[in-house]
């Protein structure tokens, strides 16, 4: 795995048994997270983003498949290694503000409760406080702060702590446009210090804000979008995962591929 | 890092939850004490205050000194007994010779000199010399001789020409006399008696006391006063009585006894076995080293017998030690099942706890926190609550017997404190551990087969445990309070669960399949059926436990009703009436009881055909139905019963057989002389029934005629003149009651009829074993009580727990146009639903438990009538639909509040 890779999971799946029988949420997912990324994994409701989010975070056994976190393969350890390993280098937000932070500590003392110890805790944060712009409200408990700022702060714990990876579940999802800026700001902010940002999301506001964008249909990954350029996945049966806008163009399902020796560029065209 | 207390819903979940094991387990003890302090009093209340006091004896060379020593000696011991009255000394000689004349002949009855304060007071003196004479005589005849100065009772004194003044020898015999020996005692000192008066025998030529006895002589011992003896046609033995000085220097020897009654009766089992201790204490000091010992060394004859001490204490604290041993071990099953009913109620502590603080138990999780700190942590947190919530149960504890059980007084030094120290710990710890291990995982979830196996895993498990005890406790039929071992008491818990439990599972899924097709239903309906289908776990799991409550307590009731009901019907069956004796001799014709009385004759003979083993009981058609006891299980009018056994027609006698039983029901029954008869009716049990293959009542009086008919004779007389004896009349009698024992005896002896085998009804209901049982299922009842109500209280505290999601759907209700009446009502209509289910099964669970287990405890399993589980339906029904009331009513008005909230206020909170 390339020394600045920090995420990668290799065809990873997941069965649920239920009540009403066995259900496939997560379908050979291959993904690569580099430091310093932010990834948005989006897709319709049942898509498997929640499942795929859990599995990488380390809190659902994969079925089948792969999940290494900072080269090291999650799921081939103990339940204790897991734990401090999660401890260590991972933060998970949930989509509801409350859910992230302790309902009787002050932002300061959640930030206290993460920071390392040393002489330059609080310096480290006094930083995060005013770059997330929350200098204001140290002094404040959860219930004090709006949404936004709760969720900001849960941000502010990632870094503090030093993690170098944060999964949110739809961060944004339960708040107005200057809230969700605010915390897409801080996400780019973590981002600039080399924490990777990996979101579930339905909101387009974050899609635009993000390096990649992780696109998931029926539990696989469909397309990987990056800034200016759009990725369609190939599985490992040989199959390629068109998007919808393209797919649109072959009403026949048949397309003709052309390529030439020497080159690694295929065109489509129509029979 | 502690999260500061600010929920009350919490907080009082705790202190109840913490209450109920230790209230369980303390209040076992205190049921235990109460139930021993119970028995006490009973048997106490019953036992003679004569024979359970103190009396000591000693075989003395009388001497007047030494016997004041000895009296100060032991009066100074006795102190130390202050439930023992003052003793009162008794001074006489073992029975002896009595000599008349110069030629000093032997006379008879044996002589016994008696001195106690108060005899010469309490006869009726017909002539004694005057002091002057006394003084005169002395010093004019035979003043040489010294003479212990007497008084005889007119008859030894006509009958031996005697008068006062008179003189004669006595020789004491040096033993006491021994009834079974045919040699009379070796001959003691001699003394030479003076009559100084004549008093009127104390008996009466009948045997009986003379009219107008002093009532002084009751308090005499009996072996000290003389009866008549009709074959002798004297008394036993002559009664000398003399006064105490002139007895002491009189040089004979005899025995000193003193006689110190019980003044008062201890109420408590611990301060009977005190006076026990202090008693067995004067015992030793009898023949101890000290002051005591000493005295009574001195004035004891040399070779004699060592003083000693009689009393029926002993006998009597070991009877009621022996019952109250009997209590301890199903108790002690009954307070394991509590403690361990209380401490489930901690683990739903423990979820509680997570549940209300899921968010930060995933924080630290997710900071690396494990399950023994987040244990510590919670331990720490919950120490308070549960050592109030202990003090609660201490209280509850001492409460709770005098309420429901045999207490009736509260006793704080019945605590056993080590216990309520260990069950607060381990209280704690259990909720402490629970919380733990499931805060470490808030982070992971339960896929549904591993959820699923668990769950088959345990409900396996309590199947097949359940189906072991219900084995094990029918093995056993006999009372048998040593058998009610854990298995017994544990049973009625796993079943009534695993009852509670099946029919919860079946009600969910009738509730799913209903709620498919529930769209004609009302909005309100329709909702909570759907929430029904939807299978809240919290809701079940408090369900379930209100279900199990209920069922205890019904099972509880049913149950020691049942058996006391059982009792009073073996008990009529075995003994038919209050008292039950079994008469060697015929009642006289004259003979007046002191209560309704009749006799029953029975005998042990064949049925033809098919040779059956048959018990005839014959009964006297007019005394039978006033002097028994008919209980309603007998499953017949006593009137009727007489009646019909009383119709005499054709050749054959009536009979009333029992249903069941292999009896044909026309035969003939007898050895040699058969004689037929006819079932007219069967009915469940009767008096005498029982003990052999089947049972035959008929009257006496129609079965007799038979065989006067038979014999050709027209009655009684003629037969009898021919020395014929009717069947009844070579019949086993047993007189039947409803005198009390000391009664009916009384009445028997004054007859000169012989009989033996007295029983007593009310003696035999109170037989520890079935106090045992009563006891020990009565306190599961306890638990059931405790059970309910922290089932009632989880209910609120979890409709509380889940306020925040309530109201939301409580807003989302609204928008859907329902009113927060209407939306309320959905819930209230879906937790009737599950509570309702819940007591009907434990209601359910309850009878067949009752059969199994009160066929164990029949006293009589062979003896009909068989008594069907009693429930008291109507008031159980009743209760249980108050409580299902007060829910609806408590969640109502819970429901009420959280919709009242405005829908922007409870969305912003759920953000």
């Amino acid at each position: 795995m390339p020394a600045d890779t920090i995420l990668r999971c290799d065809h990873l799946v997941k069965f649920y048994d239920t009540a009403s029988g066995r259900v496939q949420a997560v379908r050979g997912v291959d993904i690569e997270l580099e430091v310093g990324v932010t990834a948005a994994v989006v897709g319709p409701s049942g898509s498997g983003k929640s499942s795929l989010l859990r599995m990488l975070a380390g809190l659902d056994r994969p079925t089948a498949g792969v999940v290494l976190l900072d080269g090291e393969d999650l799921w081939q350890m103990s339940e204790r290694a897991r734990a401090r390993r999660r401890a260590r280098l991972l933060t998970h937000v949930y989509q509801r503000p409350s859910d992230n932070l302790f309902s009787h500590l002050t932002a300061e003392m959640q930030l206290q409760r993460v920071a390392p110890r040393g002489p330059s805790a609080g310096a480290t944060i006094d930083e995060w406080l005013d770059a997330l712009g929350l200098s204001h409200r140290r002094h404040h408990r959860p219930d004090t702060l709006s949404g936004g700022e709760r969720q900001r702060l849960a941000f502010a714990r990632a870094a503090v702590a030093g993690h170098r990876l944060v999964i949110a579940d739809e961060p944004t999802s339960q708040l107005d446009t200057a809230s969700a800026r605010a915390v897409l700001d801080a996400v780019a902010l973590l981002a600039g210090r080399g924490v990777t940002v990996v979101l579930a999301t339905h909101d387009r506001r974050v899609l635009d804000r993000v390096d990649q964008v992780i696109a998931l249909r029926d539990g696989a990954v469909a397309t990987v979008s990056s800034r200016g350029s759009q990725l369609a996945v190939v599985d490992r049966s040989g199959r390629l995962q068109l998007p919808p806008e393209l797919q649109q163009r072959f009403p026949d399902r048949r397309v003709r591929l052309v390529w030439e020796d020497g080159t690694d560029d295929v065109r489509l065209e129509r029979p | 890092m502690a999260v500061p207390w600010r929920e009350w819903s919490l907080a009082a979940a705790v202190i109840a939850a913490a209450a109920a094991p230790v209230m369980l387990v303390v209040s076992a003890d205190v049921w235990r004490a109460a139930s021993e302090d119970d028995l006490t009093e009973l048997t106490l209340a019953r036992a003679s205050r004569v024979d359970n006091g103190a009396i000591v004896s000693i075989e003395s060379t009388f001497d007047a000194g030494n016997t004041e020593r000895a009296d100060a000696a032991l009066v100074e011991a006795l102190d130390a007994v202050p439930e023992l009255d003052a003793p009162t000394r008794t001074t006489y000689t073992f029975a002896g010779v009595i000599a008349i004349g110069e030629d000093r002949r032997a006379v008879g009855p044996p002589g016994r000199l008696l001195a106690r304060a108060g005899a010469l007071d309490a006869i009726t003196v017909v002539a004694r010399l005057d002091a002057f004479e006394r003084t005169s005589e002395r010093t004019s005849e035979r003043a040489d001789v010294r003479a212990v100065d007497v008084w005889v009772t007119t008859w030894f004194a006509a009958r031996h020409d005697l008068a006062l003044a008179d003189r004669f020898a006595f020789q004491a015999a040096a033993a006491p006399e021994d009834a079974a020996s045919d040699t009379a005692p070796a001959g003691g000192a001699i003394a030479e008696l003076r009559v100084v008066g004549l008093y009127e025998p104390l008996w009466t030529p009948d045997g009986l006391e003379a009219p107008g006895r002093d009532a002084y002589w009751a308090d005499v011992p009996p072996e000290l006063v003389p009866t008549h003896i009709a074959a002798f046609d004297a008394p036993n033995f002559e009664l000398l009585l003399t006064d105490e000085p002139a007895l002491l220097t009189s040089g004979l020897n005899g025995e000193i006894r003193w006689d110190s009654s019980l003044r008062s009766l201890p109420t408590t089992f611990d301060g009977m076995r005190r006076l026990r201790d202090r008693v067995r204490a004067v015992e030793s000091a009898l023949v101890g080293t000290g002051e005591l010992g000493d005295a009574m060394t001195a004035i004891s004859v040399a070779g004699g017998r060592a003083p000693r001490l009689t009393t029926d204490l002993f006998g009597t604290v070991a009877s009621v030690e022996s019952a109250a041993a009997r209590l301890s071990a199903p108790l002690a099953s009954a307070q394991a099942v509590g403690g361990i009913v209380g401490m489930v109620a901690m683990v739903a502590v423990g979820v509680f706890f997570v549940e209300r603080r899921r968010t930060e138990f995933r924080l630290l999780a997710s900071e690396g926190e494990r399950s023994p700190t987040m244990t510590a942590r919670v331990a720490a947190q919950l120490a308070a609550p549960v050592v109030v919530g202990a003090a609660a149960g201490i209280l509850a504890a001492l409460v709770g017997p005098r309420w429901f059980g045999p207490a009736d007084r509260i006793e704080v030094g019945e605590l056993v404190w080590w216990k309520v120290a260990a069950t607060a710990i381990v209280a704690l710890a259990v909720a402490a551990v629970t919380a733990g291990v499931l805060g470490s995982r808030t982070l992971t979830t339960i896929d549904e087969r591993t959820r699923r196996t668990v769950i088959v895993s345990l409900a396996i498990v309590l199947v097949v445990v359940t189906a072991g005890a219900w084995v094990q406790v029918g093995r056993t039929a006999a009372i048998d309070s040593e058998s009610l071992d854990l298995v017994v008491v544990v049973l009625p818990v796993l079943a009534v669960s695993l009852a509670v439990t099946v029919v919860l599972a079946a009600s969910g899924r009738a509730w799913r399949a209903v709620g498919r097709r529930g769209e004609r239903l009302p909005t309100e309906g329709f909702l909570a059926l759907r929430r029904l289908a939807g299978g809240s776990v919290g809701i079940r799991v408090v369900g379930g436990v209100l279900g199990l409550g209920v069922g205890l307590l019904v099972f509880a009731i049913a149950l020691t009703s049942t058996v006391d009901r059982t009792v009073d019907a073996k008990l009529a069956a075995e003994l038919g009436g209050e008292t039950s004796v079994t008469l060697i001799d015929d009642l006289p014709p004259d003979f007046v009881a002191p209560a309704a009385t009749t006799v029953i004759r029975t005998s042990d003979t064949l049925t033809r055909p098919g040779t059956v083993r048959t018990r005839v009981v014959a009964i006297d058609p007019d005394t039978f139905a006033d002097a028994v006891i008919w209980p309603a299980e007998f499953g017949a009018d006593v009137e009727e019963v007489v009646a019909a056994v009383s119709a005499v027609s054709g050749g054959s006698v009536p009979a009333v057989a029992i249903d069941g039983e292999p009896a044909p029901s026309d035969g003939a029954f007898g050895f040699e002389v058969t004689y037929p008869y006819r079932v007219v009716e069967r009915i469940d049990g009767f008096t005498g029934a029982g003990g052999i293959a089947a049972s035959l009542l008929v009257s006496a009086d129609a079965l007799d005629g038979l065989a006067l008919a038979q014999q050709g004779y027209g009655s009684r007389e003629e037969a009898a003149a021919d020395d014929v004896r009717l069947p009844t009349d070579r019949f086993r009698q047993r007189l039947i009651t409803a005198a009390r024992a000391d009664e009916i005896v009384a009445a028997l002896d004054a007859a000169d009829v012989r009989y033996r085998d007295v029983v007593s009804r009310s003696e035999r209901r109170s037989d520890p074993s079935i106090a045992a049982t009563r006891s020990a299922f009565g306190y599961l009842g306890v638990i059931g009580i405790v059970a309910a109500t922290a089932a009632l209280v989880s209910l609120v505290l979890y409709l509380s727990a889940q306020r925040r999601a309530r109201a939301l759907t409580a807003v989302m209700t609204r928008t859907m146009g329902l009113s927060p009446a209407r939306a309320a009502l959905v819930t209230v209509i879906e937790l009737v639903a599950v509570m309702s289910v819940a007591v009907v099964a434990g209601f359910a669970a309850a009878p067949p438990l009752v059969r199994r287990l009160s066929v164990r405890f029949d006293p009589a399993p062979d003896r009909p009538p068989v008594v069907a589980p009693i429930v008291a339906w109507a008031p159980l029904l009743a209760a249980s639909a108050g409580a299902v009331l007060l829910i609806a009513i408590a969640v109502w008005i819970i429901e009420r509040r959280a919709g009242r909230r405005p829908a922007g206020e409870v969305l912003r909170d759920a953000g």
